[in-house]
């Protein structure tokens, strides 16, 4: 890429892909829906001309992107589709017998997927994409000011169903 | 040091993201000395703070990750494409519907030369540039529907 230019890198594209399907597929739980929305938001990425213009990150830009169709794509799903994860996630085996199987990782998971789509994105963002709290703000579309707490909420929400592991 | 654990809890996320003032953290360090249920509720998130970051999920393939950039790159190309392919069409047919409108309106042909061979008949006179521009009218309406709903789109609209 030259320098003056306004397209990523392909190296870029496949960098901002990797973060953008990890977020989709975090949201949406479906390889396909996932892979259908980061490549809408790339073609939308590489059709603003704007990557090198920006102000403010082009990873917040771009997962702001894909978390907005991420949802659209949740909305147009049957409703049944949350509940059938609450009970995906309600199949979580029982504390001791987990440990043994050192499935920890797994039930976080499935708490983290079983919790509101807005707790979960917060804490995602930020413990898995190691966004600051300014870069959340921009992808939420949410004043600065209240990512603090807002994520201090969803955080004591996924505390609260882990409890029973985290001893 | 005396507090409302409910209250200063959300400093507790910033303080285990460094998000915090350099007084709020100070504040924060005092608390976690004396409080339990503080001191607790730190260690707690910590852990999961480091659970969450060591997840693994479902990953895109090589072949997914190099068809995905191929194909938003591609686009790029189409997209030019049909910018020269709009504005080539509007100057053709902006100029020459026009310019072959008025030949037939005012019957330029027979105007010139006067022999009766060169007229152009009533129907064909004014019944084409009726049809361009109709045409026209169309094609234009469409253009700038497409156009309003391009801009309406709400995820171009989101900013750097």
């Amino acid at each position: 890429m030259t320098a003056d230019s306004h397209l990523p890198s392909r190296d870029e594209l496949e960098a901002l892909s990797e973060s953008g399907f990890a977020l989709a597929i975090q949201l949406l739980s479906h390889h396909e829906d996932a892979a259908d929305v980061v490549q809408d938001a790339l073609r939308k990425l590489v059709h603003s001309g704007r990557y090198k213009a920006q102000k403010g990150s082009p990873l917040a830009w771009f997962l702001k992107v894909v978390r907005n169709s991420a949802l659209d794509t949740l909305r147009q799903r049957r409703p049944n589709d949350d509940e059938a994860l609450a009970r995906l996630a309600a199949t979580a085996p029982a504390p001791d017998i987990a440990v043994e199987l050192e499935e920890l990782a797994g039930i976080m998971r499935r708490q983290l997927e079983a919790m509101p789509v807005a707790q979960r994105e917060i804490v995602l963002l930020r413990d898995f994409h190691d966004l600051s709290y300014t870069e959340i703000a921009e992808v939420l579309g949410i004043a600065p000011g209240t990512v603090m707490s807002r994520l201090h909420r969803a955080r004591n929400e996924l505390r609260k169903r882990m409890k029973k592991y985290l001893k | 040091m005396k507090h409302d654990c409910q209250e200063t809890e959300p400093l507790i996320s910033g303080y285990l993201d460094g998000e915090l003032t350099q007084s709020d953290r100070q504040r924060v360090d005092l608390i976690l000395e004396d409080c339990e249920q503080c001191s607790l509720a730190f260690a707690e998130m910590k852990k999961l703070r480091k659970g969450v970051g060591s997840l693994s999920f479902d990953q895109l393939t090589e072949t997914e990750k190099s068809n995905m950039t191929k194909n938003a790159t591609s686009g790029a190309g189409s997209n030019l494409g049909q910018f020269l392919a709009i504005t080539g069409l509007i100057l053709v047919y902006g100029v020459g519907a026009c310019w072959l409108s008025w030949e037939l309106i005012t019957d330029a042909k027979f105007a010139d030369t006067g022999d009766t061979k060169d007229k152009v008949p009533m129907f064909i006179r004014f019944g084409l540039p009726t049809l361009i521009g109709g045409v026209g009218i169309l094609f234009f309406t469409v253009l700038f529907q497409r156009l309003k709903a391009a801009k309406t789109d709400k995820y171009t609209d989101v900013q750097f």
